[in-house]
């Protein structure tokens, strides 16, 4: 279980974070939802334990994380897969020794286990025999296979997905949003998948979180949130701009 | 108006102050993390390849020219007092102990300090970095530590590569070029330069190999802004390691005296 309290996270002097509280339950998958820089990653990456709070707890299976230093985070890191919004591949690595890092790092495993385990979840993921391939000969959707590969490789008991499908086309965003949910089914992982596109919060969620102004403004299942009466709700998930921004264009 | 100056320069101290605490946590960070972290050997053996063997050519060719010129132009002042055959042993120490390390370092900072900066900046801009966090690997471990073995073991055999070349060089160019004895160039040069003159231009680049590696990584790791962010930290990289190799230089250079005597 993830429990988030009263999460508060400035930069330069502008609060992002102002106080958010959630709870997320084993085995959900929770679709976090809301406008662009209102803070979705930031949460994201604090429970991910790359950013640390101002003030506010996070607990990972009741483990406080947010006041463990960089090396006493690694044990917890190790539950946690991320798939961050542009693939994060290291250049310098080809598909398989990127798919293979945590495996190599670990230094438990044999090569011909690694070997098996790169090309099982290259499998998964539907990138056989791309292993020698560089990121840079990768398109968007493959680099996001393959870091959701990286990601899984390991197993994690939580993954994370920042922008699953910003960025690329709707048949390839499809097949992501449908490879998480087949992850999340197979490997039963508690999903936190931040997003703006409704399409995929409604076909990977079964709870969704709506940020507004540094906070969680609603949270409900997909059916609740698209019946949910508030204004702000409605216009964000309808794609109705804001007034503010047709004043401004007007003018 | 005053009171603005003083606000500002205090700023800039302050800056100043906080940059130094910074290089050298990383420093510490690094330290620790070469004594109790598992050493990586692929990534080491890598970065002796990229910052020892790719550099050799341009240390070299600089090595070379230096010592061609510097025997020219210390043959131009000496022949004037009639004291030609002690070019040779003007070069040999000036090269071992000033110019060797110093040309060295400055061309490895140019070269492999730029590029320390540019790669882990981009790491950075790209989440990279934050990549290898989540992936339960230190950034100091795998970035910083390899490439701090490699600078510490390249360096000083770049910069010894360097002055030998510098010394072969000015000799051919004192004895064909300038018509110097060679025979006298060659026994003044061996009865003055001596063992010490070498050693204390190679601790002075272990010194400057360390200075390299801190702000080149420091430099990439806190990059931030895209593109523009990148280029401000490799060009920020290579004048704060020239500057700080120059002096740090004078003070290794007055400190090594007392322990080391001319």
């Amino acid at each position: 279980m993830i429990e988030v309290a009263h999460l508060h996270k400035s930069f330069k002097g502008t609060p992002v974070l102002k106080g958010v509280d959630l709870t997320i339950r084993d085995s959900e998958r929770l679709v976090i939802i809301g406008g662009s820089g209102c803070g979705k990653s930031v949460l994201l990456r604090h429970i991910g334990g790359l950013l640390q709070p101002d003030s506010g707890e996070v607990k990972i299976d009741g483990q406080e994380i947010t006041k463990l230093g960089e090396r006493e985070l690694n044990p917890i890191r190790k539950k946690i897969g991320v798939l961050f919004q542009g693939a994060a591949l290291f250049d310098s690595l080809d598909v398989f020794h990127n798919v293979a890092f945590s495996l190599l790092e670990d230094r438990s495993h044999s090569p011909k286990e690694i070997d098996e385990r790169v090309r099982e979840t290259l499998e998964l993921v539907g990138m056989s025999g791309q292993e020698k391939k560089k990121p840079a000969e990768l398109s968007g959707g493959m680099r996001k296979r393959v870091g959701l590969a990286r990601a899984i490789i390991s197993r994690p008991k939580i993954m994370l997905y920042d922008e699953p499908t910003t960025g690329l086309d709707p048949q390839i965003a499809d097949s992501i949003n449908r490879l998480i949910l087949k992850l999340s089914k197979n490997f039963n992982t508690t999903s936190i998948v931040v997003t703006h596109d409704m399409v995929s919060a409604y076909m990977i969620g079964n709870r969704i979180a709506m940020l507004h102004e540094g906070k969680i403004l609603v949270s409900g299942s997909p059916d609740e949130i698209q019946k949910n009466a508030n204004p702000i709700v409605r216009d964000f998930i309808h794609g109705v701009s804001r007034e503010s921004d047709l004043q401004a264009l007007e003018k | 108006m005053v009171a603005n100056f003083f606000d500002t320069i205090g700023w800039a101290v302050l800056g100043f102050v906080e940059y130094l605490g910074n290089v050298a946590i990383l420093a510490g960070a690094s330290l620790r993390s070469l004594v109790t972290q598992r050493p990586r050997w692929k990534e080491t053996v890598y970065q002796i390849y990229s910052i020892g063997a790719k550099s050799a050519p341009v240390v070299l060719l600089t090595g070379a020219f230096m010592g061609m010129v510097f025997a020219a132009q210390t043959y131009f002042q000496f022949h004037k007092v009639q004291m030609d055959t002690s070019t040779g042993p003007a070069v040999s120490i000036a090269l071992a102990r000033e110019l060797g390390p110093i040309i060295s370092s400055l061309m490895v900072a140019g070269r492999v300090g730029a590029a320390m900066a540019a790669e882990i900046g981009t790491m950075r801009v790209t989440e990279q970095l934050d990549a290898l966090r989540s992936l339960a690997v230190h950034p100091v471990d795998y970035l910083v530590v390899p490439r701090l073995i490699a600078m510490v073991l390249s360096l000083p055999l770049l910069t010894a590569m360097s002055i030998f070349t510098g010394i072969v060089c000015a000799y051919f160019v004192a004895i064909e070029v300038l018509g110097i004895d060679g025979a006298y160039f060659i026994s003044n040069m061996q009865k003055y330069t001596e063992a010490n003159d070498v050693y204390t231009g190679l601790i002075k680049v272990f010194i400057f190999a360390f200075i390299i590696v801190f702000i080149s990584c420091y430099k990439g790791l806190q990059c931030e802004g895209g593109a523009e962010g990148v280029g401000k930290a490799t060009t920020e990289a290579v004048v704060n390691s020239s500057i700080a190799i120059l002096i740090t230089n004078f003070f290794a250079t007055m400190l090594l005296s007392k322990i080391i005597p001319p």
